[in-house]
Order: structure tokens, then sequence, then C-alpha cells
């Protein structure tokens, strides 16, 4: 994992020390909330309807127990006892005091934490693969590429007041599990024919309103040059996005309305230009910042798989977690565990500061110390010995995060809805908590299924890139739901279909039951996923199961 | 008798130049304005770039003033012939000026002053001398505050090089700091 030097950290305790005393200068009413608002923005701090929300950056979702531990003391000590990881490998606190939050930015500053750049038209939190580093599927680890562009990043003073957020994604993976063409940037590890390993580059991705596929803009930028290619990208955003509407001012807008070749030509002409300037990558800085992401010492194991099968039947919860929550590990004897943080009719992505130090506890021993969170609202011990899962399985028990739906559909994303936001056209959490009662004793049946549900056409909660999607939406003062289907979010990129009309909040179960029944009427074996069955079939049958 | 500017000056001054307020020379360009005989005027880009032998010719300084939107690379290396060279911020949201005045300082290679002017929040202040500014005209009266007390608490340790200026810090290639 990446450590401070004294330069980082003093880094972090000069912007602490600077926003702290903004703090104070809105306290004692020096500064206006007019004046004090677009500095707080660049600090993570929002002001919600009734509180102020904190965002603390988790770099690229990777944490330590120490860290987790302090992030569960926060949680206990300036919070209601609980914090929010969210779709961006971030954790939010939702009732944090104004007086406090320097009091929280100087404890996250002792742990190498801080909430820069987590809110703002700037470039925000760099996010990447759960299982970087572990998976066995990887080309590269893309965690010290990730901590290279996090540092080139922080208060970087030409681009801190771009058109609007922007958003980089990296997967070292060729199954992308990093969502990289959503974002306005996402890298890809590639290989060239000489063999060696590089970036393919996508731009122009995002879902919001306008949902869009990023355009691959590179097919191939070598680590050396990637800082001055995306500094290339970002000045022809900063200069040519459009400024005039904030609904038009993401990347996406500029890419789609201007046309890839063109944003090319522009990027590439731009690249030429300081292509072998300051900016370029020494082998000396790749190996150093390399050096501390290097693999754990991983021990010779003698268990090398897991039975699951003599489970099923004694202990079918632990089958089921085996089943769903395990992904494959690059050493033998290892795995690496996803810890769910989707209950069964709970609010997704929430965990209390007991559950945190837990989990702190469970990486400190049995996972090399390390944590992260994925995009998916849920934490994950990557590197797990085989032998070793039993024990921490039953750890998870006491804490209630046994959970073994990672993949299944109650492990869905919601977004907060109607009961908390104020943007909201529809309930969002409830209609959740519906479906994942519903289907509890069904969804191993149905396999891998990605469901995704967002309020409004704001889209936090991903609908687009849904196997199911569902979307809120206000017809003459009543909540109705649109169901998408076949949105993914990989390296297959799809944005869903709208299947038909809407339906009402009561009608939501049962309608994704008809939508479930025919797929498993229809499917041509149990290892068929609903996305493929839906490629193949198309549209027809689930129409005709919705709506007769 | 030299005028000594007081601190109640301070407060009607708006140029911030070399750590004080101090009395501007400068002044915009009138509209259907004569383009003979200016001295210390700011010109906007598109008329420079439409009367550039009209303009060339004034025996005077002329300096050039460009907004958001305007083609620095349409001026090129016609920006060496610029005294004093000031980028609209209408909105301190709007941060193209910050790509301007690295392209002019970097690519085209501008030495002379180089002004910010506009919606300037302290957060910005070290921002705005990073990508190569060497003055700032502030209406914002919490900005002028904290510039007269020498109080932005700008961070001194920079992540990533920028202007050729700033120096490097220990072996790490890419940290900065402060001159
Ligand atoms: C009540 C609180 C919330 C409000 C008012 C809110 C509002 C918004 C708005 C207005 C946007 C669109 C921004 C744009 O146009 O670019 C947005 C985007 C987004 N929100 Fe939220 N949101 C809230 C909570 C959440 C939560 C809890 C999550 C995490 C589960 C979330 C995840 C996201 C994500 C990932 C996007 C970006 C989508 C994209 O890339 O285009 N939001 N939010
Ligand atoms: S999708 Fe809409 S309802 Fe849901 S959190 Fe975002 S803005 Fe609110």
């Amino acid at each position: 994992m990446y450590r401070y030097d004294e330069f980082d950290a003093a880094f972090v305790r000069q912007r602490t020390e600077q926003f702290s005393h903004q703090v104070k200068r809105r306290l004692s009413g020096e500064l206006t909330e007019d004046q004090f608002r677009p500095l707080r923005l660049m600090n993570g701090l929002y002001l919600q309807l009734h509180a102020y929300m904190l965002r603390v950056a988790v770099p690229y979702g990777t944490l330590n127990s120490k860290q987790m531990r302090k992030l569960a003391h926060i949680a206990r000590t300036y919070d209601r006892g609980y914090g929010h990881f969210t779709t961006r490998q971030n954790i939010q606190y939702n009732w944090p005091k104004l007086k406090d939050v320097p009091a929280i930015l100087e404890e996250l500053a002792s742990v190498e934490m801080h909430a820069i750049q987590t809110s703002g038209n700037c470039i925000r939190n760099v996010t990447t693969d759960q299982f970087a580093g572990a998976a066995a599927d990887e080309i590269i680890d893309p965690r010290p590429v990730a901590e290279i562009i996090r540092q080139w990043s922080s208060l970087h003073p030409e681009f801190s007041y771009l058109p609007r957020k922007f958003k980089i994604a990296i997967t070292g993976a060729p199954q992308d599990r990093a969502a990289v063409k959503f974002h306005d940037i996402g890298l890809m590890a590639t290989q060239n024919d000489a063999g060696d390993i590089g970036w393919r580059v996508f731009v122009g991705g995002g879902l919001g309103r306008t949902p869009m596929v990023a355009k691959e803009i590179s097919d191939f930028v070598a680590h050396e040059y990637l800082l001055p290619y995306l500094e290339a990208i970002l000045r022809v955003y900063n200069m040519y996005g459009r400024r005039d509407n904030k609904y038009k001012a993401r990347i996406k807008i500029l890419v789609h309305e201007t046309g890839i070749e063109t944003i090319r030509e522009q990027v590439e002409a731009e690249f030429a230009e300081i292509k072998d300037g300051v900016l370029k990558l020494p082998q000396g800085e790749l190996t150093r910042i390399t050096e501390y992401f290097a693999a754990p010492s991983f021990e010779e194991q003698e268990q090398t798989k897991i039975d699951i099968a003599q489970f099923q039947v004694t202990d079918s919860a632990y089958a089921r977690f085996l089943q769903n929550n395990l992904h494959p590990h690059s050493e033998e004897g290892y795995v690496s565990l996803t810890i769910s943080l989707k209950p069964i009719g709970g609010a997704p992505g929430d965990a209390t500061d007991k559950q945190m130090d837990a989990v702190a506890d469970l990486a400190e021993q049995y996972s090399f110390d390390e944590l992260r969170v994925s995009h998916e609202q849920n934490l994950v011990l990557p590197h797990v010995a085989m032998k070793d899962v039993r024990a921490i399985y039953d750890v998870l028990v006491a804490e209630g995060l046994e959970t073994g739906n990672a993949g299944l559909i109650s492990d869905m994303i919601a977004c907060p809805g109607l009961d908390y936001c104020a943007l909201a056209n529809a309930r969002s959490i409830p209609v959740a908590q519906a479906i994942s009662e519903k289907f509890a004793n069904r969804e191993d049946e149905f396999g891998e299924l990605k469901l995704k549900i967002s309020g409004c056409i704001n889209a936090c909660g991903h609908h687009h890139v849904g196997h199911i999607g569902i979307l809120g939406v206000e017809k003459k003062g009543t909540e109705l739901y649109q169901i998408t289907l076949g949105g993914d979010a990989t390296e297959d990129a799809t944005i869903g279909k709208i299947l038909g009309r809407g339906v009402t909040p009561e009608e939501v179960p049962g309608a994704l039951e008809k939508l479930l029944d025919r797929y498993i009427a229809e499917r041509q074996s149990p290892k068929e996923s609903f996305l493929e069955a839906y490629r193949r079939l198309g549209d027809a049958p689930f129409k005709e199961a919705l709506y007769g | 008798m030299d005028k000594m500017h007081t601190s109640s000056d301070a407060e009607v001054l708006t140029l911030f130049k070399d750590g004080a307020f101090v009395a501007d020379t400068w002044r915009d360009l009138n509209e259907d304005e004569a383009l003979t005989g200016l001295d210390h005027v700011h010109v906007p880009l598109n008329v420079y770039l439409e009367n550039k032998a009209e303009l060339d010719a004034n025996k005077g300084a002329i300096g050039l003033a460009l907004v958001p939107g305007d083609d620095v690379d349409a001026l090129g290396e016609d920006a060496t012939k610029f005294a004093s060279i000031v980028v609209e911020f209408p909105a301190f949201t709007d941060g193209r000026g910050y790509s301007y005045a690295r392209l002019l300082r970097e690519r085209y290679n501008y030495e002379g002053e180089l002004r910010a002017r506009g919606d300037i929040l302290t957060d910005q202040v070290a921002y705005f001398f990073r990508c190569g500014f060497d003055a700032l005209t502030v209406v914002n009266e919490a900005t002028k505050k904290a510039l007269q007390e020498n109080d932005t608490g700008a961070v001194s340790i920079y992540m990533q090089p920028v202007a050729p200026s700033e120096v490097p810090v220990g072996t790490r290639p890419f940290l900065r700091r402060a001159n």
C-alpha cells in the first residue's frame, strides 16, 4: 500500500489547516455561506437538506486496518454510529457538525486520509477494480498508476475549475470490474505487439440524464506518457467543454457534440507539444511507486480448493457464502473475500462503527492488513488463505455481515431516493427492500444478476447499467417505475433499454418475478445468465411476460 | 512629493502585484476608440487580430485582454509583443483562463505581466500564480483581506510540476514547491 512520506504528510496537513481556518471564519461569520460554499465544495463538504455531509476519499478503494478503525472512530464520535460506502469507493458521513469538521480532518490526516477533491468540479478520486493486485485474471496491478494519477491530480492548479466534475477509473484486468467505460476517462491495461504493457484510453462515458458509453481515444499509451496524455485531454476539456448548461458540461457531451475524431485530433496535437516535457514518467519513479504495492509475503498453502458441496446440506448459508462471495486469486491457496453490505432489507452500503472495527480486525489478522471498498458498495478482504475462510465467516456471522449474496439480485445498488433526497421523483430504498425480501429464497436460482435502482434521472443508482434497471419517474403526481433491461457496466459496456410503460411501486416486485420466471423458462442452462439470455432473446419474450 | 499608499488607499486599489496592492497604470480600450496613440491600454483579442498592423504601429505600451472562449492559439507567438495581458474571470467557476495562462507562458514564451481579473477567491490565488499569473485584479472583499494580511493559507507543496520556475523537492521527480 502507498505510504506517505514527509512531503505527502505536509501536503495534507497544510490543506487541512487551510480548510480548518476557513471553517473557523465561516463559524465566526466572517465568511458568508455564499463565500464559504466554493471552499467547502473542494473539500468534500456538502450541505444537505438538514445537515452537512462529509465525503472522505478512499484512494482507489484501498485501506488498511488502522484507517478503517479511524473511520469507525469518526462514525462513533462525530456521527450517528455509521458511515455509508459509496459507488465511488469513498465513505460518507451524513451528520457531522460543521464545528467538528476540522477535528475530523485532523483525525483523518493522522492516518494518511483526507477529503480533498471528493466534490467540486475537479478530478475526483480515481477508482479501480476492488480485486486489484489480487485477481487471477489481472494483466497488471493498476494501483501504482492510480496512485501516480492521484498525485498528479491533487490540487492541480489548471484543472480545479473544470466545466464539471471529472472521474477517472482504471482497470488492470480484461474483465472490467471498475466500469471504466462509464467514466469521463477510463483506462484499461493492454499489451502491444512488442509485448509492452500500456493503456487503452476511453473518453466521454457517464450515466446521469444522458448516459453514454465512452469511446476509445487511444489504443495504446505507454506508462511513461500517460500523465502528458491525461493532461492533454484535460486541457482540451477545460478549454472547450460547455459551460453554458450544467447538464451539458461533462466531457461526454463534448465528445458527443464534437465527435471523437476531432477530439482525438485536438488531444493528439496537445499531447505532441507536451509529450516529452516535465510529466514524462521516469522509470525510477514508476518502480518506486510500484514497490509500495509489492505483493504481500504469501505462504505456500496446503489447502488449494474449497469443497462447497459438503456444506450444501448441513450449512447452506455458508455454502452460499462460499459460492458467491469468493473471487479467484492469482496466488494458489488464496481468495479475495467479499463482505456484503447488502443485508436483506438493509440500506445498501451502510456499515456501523462496530462492523468497521470488526472488519479492520479481520484484515489485520487474515488479509495482510489490506481492505478494499468496491464500487458495488461492499468491502473486500483481498488476500485470504482458503484455510481461514471459515474463521472469517464465523466472525462475520457475529457482526451480521455474513450475507452470501455478492453478485446476486439482492447485492443491488440503490440510491437514497425520495426518503432522503430532495431531487427524487420516487422512493428507492423501500422498493429495493421489497425486491430483496421477495426473492430472498430464489436468488440463487437466478444466479448472477445486477439490479440497480435510481429515484430520478440523475442515475446515482446506476440503473442504466443494471442487467435489470429501475428508474423512478413521476407521472401526474404518482410514482412510477420504468424498467430497463440489458445494461452492463463491464468491458461489454451497454446501456439498458426501456422495456415499456412504467409500473406502480406495488407492482415492481411482481413485475420482476414475471421477467425472471420467463428467464428461467427460456434459459438454455443454469449457466446462461439473465444478461446472456436477454442478449440472445431480445426484448420480445420479456415484453410479453410483463405486458401480456 | 512621492505619493505613499496608505491602508485606506488599499481599500480602493484592486491591483495586487509583488505582494501589495498598487495603483493601476493600465486601462481598457473604450468602445469605438481610435487605435492610434494608445499607451497602457488593454485591447481585446479580436480587435487586435483584426487590426494587427495598426495596433503594432503604436509607440506606447499595448496590452491584450482575453476573455473565456478566446483562441489563444490564434495569437500564438504574437503574445511576446505585449507588455501586459489580462485574462478575465467573469465567474470563479470558469477555469478556462488557467489553461490560457499556461499556454502563454509555457508554449508562446510570453514573459510580460500576466493578470487575472474578476471573481477571484482566496483559494484560487495560489493556483493563479502557479499557472503563470503575476498580478491579480481583485474585487472580492474576503480575498482582498486575505491578500492584504498575507493569509491565503496556500499549500506550499505541489504534487505536480507546472511552471518551469517551481523548485523540485527532494528526489521525487514531480514534487515542487513555491520558490
Ligand atoms: C441525497 C443525496 C444525493 C443527491 C442530492 C444526489 C444528486 C446527484 C446529482 C444531481 C447527480 C448528477 C450530477 C451530474 O449531472 O453530473 C448525481 C450523480 C451521481 N450520484 Fe448522486 N446524489 C445523492 C446521493 C448519492 C448516493 C448516496 C450515491 C451512492 C450510492 C450517489 C452516487 C452518484 C454517482 C455515482 C453519480 C454520478 C453518475 C455519473 O457518473 O454520471 N449519489 N447525484
Ligand atoms: S438518483 Fe435522483 S433520487 Fe437518487 S440520489 Fe440521485 S438525485 Fe437523488
